[in-house]
């Protein structure tokens, strides 16, 4: 015997899972503090402590775009990893690989979820840095950083889910400080590129910290590369994410 | 009647136990139907293999006859699973009408928390309920998508008498509207409670299947003890057929037997003002005690 079984309609469904992951994120502090605290005291030590911006309208242009860059990569880090792995280890997952929601459906609450809170991160990098830097772009200057910050932030949440699938809860926020930490300094978002030794900007081809941040930099036209030369280096490491975490996903499906 | 779920011919390998042997077992509308068994016998395997998070290695499993991994198999079971949890920082009602809303045929959230008995928790966090409550909630996560076919394993592990015998009662009344039920569970008078047959699992086996009156004739249970005020003397008790012991209770004297028919018959041949007669029968624990023993001997 087979019933047809109406299906329910995704709109809402997807509406009730991004609200609850967005509750879920954005209610913890343990999210929230370090994701906006750590870029904006970051920004604001390396803009007014250690005076490499003051003086400089360049430099304080630079220091901005890496350190929302670093910022909005830490956001989808741990907002999409933690979560996954937290699910895998309680049996939310198992819960729902049960239900006949659509596994998309799951991803894409813990994308948006993750997008909210770099989009927070944003929001208080931007206002320190009109409000207190004195930072002054033109619309279409923040509509091309707006853009260059939703791509890099779809590909740093691939890697986060990645790092998600992988990981069991207890170890996934270590993995995460272990690959954002050094390659956010290795890939020039915490020092300017041009005071790296010569390995450190070979290596840094190599890192999608780099990539993101030279288009993030092309925003205020202080980029070093190419921009084909950095579209690349994201989407590549965009497209590993999305292959590690489905690779994972499949291996433990809960 | 069709059946709702089936197991056919299920063999399934864990690592390196094999966790189901050739297990077949239908389940209809309206029935609830107690898997019984050691742990390790098999019995959260089988459960899994019906919600689609196992894939058997040989024979078919189906729930409405589709494929349990099929999306819309899956919308006809609800599940209270051992390991499933939920995030903690959620409201009770967050939580729920979010699972509503991947079923078609949902039922109302607020009639469903009245019906655990979280009607008063709606609005509280998960991580501020006790473990009773949290259990309620997987229930009331399980029955949401108004399911046709309800899979509950240890359902009440963790929940006081109170809870228990309200949660008894919901699944019975479940049963009256239609719904099948397959229950694990360690608590045999859960099972002996609710169960319209019993599936006892050995070693991934189906070692019995049958009603509870089946399943204590296949144990060889026929022994009862008898509580009765007779005329006759403790030595004439003694030589009826099949008993085992006689000892006064006060006014009562109490005959254990293994027989408890056959003895009952040539007493009331014997004495016929035998009156209060009570008679107690194997309990599905004596059953259920029997069988596995046996077998692991």
């Amino acid at each position: 015997m087979t019933t047809a079984t109406p299906r329910a309609p995704l709109g809402p469904m997807l509406g009730h899972e991004i609200a609850n992951e967005a509750r879920r994120v954005l209610r913890d502090p343990a999210y929230t503090a370090p994701a906006i605290g750590f870029p904006v005291a970051f920004y604001l030590l390396f803009t007014f402590v250690v005076p490499f911006g003051r003086g400089n309208p360049a430099m304080a242009e630079m220091l901005f775009a890496n350190y929302l860059t670093f910022g909005v990569i830490g956001a989808m880090l741990f907002g999409c990893a933690l979560p996954l792995a937290q699910d895998r280890d309680q049996g939310v997952l198992k819960l729902k690989r049960t239900t006949p929601q659509p596994f998309g459906v799951y991803v894409a609450g813990k994308l948006v979820a993750a997008l909210l809170l770099a989009v927070a991160v944003a929001a208080v990098m931007s206002a320190v840095a009109i409000g207190a830097v004195g930072l002054r772009w033109s619309a279409g200057q923040w509509a091309a950083m707006a853009a260059v910050q939703l791509a890099g932030a779809l590909a740093f949440g691939a890697i986060g889910l990645a790092i998600g699938a992988w990981f069991r809860d207890n170890a996934a926020p270590g993995v995460v400080n272990l690959v954002f930490l050094p390659t956010a300094a290795l890939g020039g978002l915490w020092f300017p590129m041009s005071i790296m030794p010569a390995f450190v900007k070979v290596m840094a081809l190599g890192l999608p910290t780099f990539h993101f941040g030279e288009l993030a930099r092309a925003v205020p036209s202080l980029g070093d590369q190419s921009l084909p030369l950095s579209i690349g280096g994201l989407v590549a490491w965009a497209v590993i994410g999305v292959l590690l975490a489905g690779w994972g996903l499949r291996r433990k499906p809960y | 009647m069709p059946a709702i779920a089936s197991w056919s011919h299920v063999s399934k390998r864990l690592g390196s136990t094999q966790a189901l042997q050739d297990f077949s077992l239908d389940v209809h509308a309206g029935e609830v139907v107690a898997v019984l068994g050691p742990n390790g016998a098999g019995k959260t395997t089988a459960l899994h293999l019906l919600l689609g998070l196992l894939a058997p290695d040989a024979g078919t499993v189906a729930v409405e006859g589709r494929d349990p991994r099929d999306a819309g198999a899956r919308a006809a079971v609800g599940a209270v699973l051992q390991t499933a949890g939920f995030p903690r920082r959620l409201r009770v009602v967050e939580l729920l009408r979010q699972h509503a809303s991947c079923y078609a045929g949902a039922r109302d959230v607020a009639a469903v928390l009245d019906v655990v008995g979280l009607g008063d928790r709606a609005q509280r966090r998960i991580a501020d309920l006790s473990g009773g409550e949290r259990r309620r909630v997987e229930f009331a996560l399980a029955l949401v998508g108004n399911p046709r076919l309800l899979l509950l394993d240890e359902p009440t592990v963790g929940v006081d008498p109170r809870e228990r015998r309200a949660l008894l009662d919901t699944i019975g009344a479940l049963r009256g509207a239609g719904t099948a039920i397959v229950l694990t569970t360690h608590h045999l008078d859960e099972a002996e409670r609710l169960a319209d047959r019993i599936a006892l699992l050995q070693q991934g086996r189906l070692r019995q299947v049958g009603t509870q009156a089946t399943v204590k004739a296949a144990a060889g249970l026929r022994a009862a003890r008898l509580l009765l005020a007779s005329t006759l003397t403790d030595a004439a008790l003694a030589s009826l057929p099949a008993v085992a012991g006689v000892a006064r209770r006060e006014d009562r004297v109490e005959i254990h037997s293994s027989d408890g028919d056959t003895t009952l018959r040539a007493l009331l041949a014997a004495d016929a003002g035998a009156h209060d007669i009570e008679v107690r029968r194997a309990s599905l624990e004596d059953a259920y005690l029997g069988l596995t023993e046996g077998a692991a001997a």
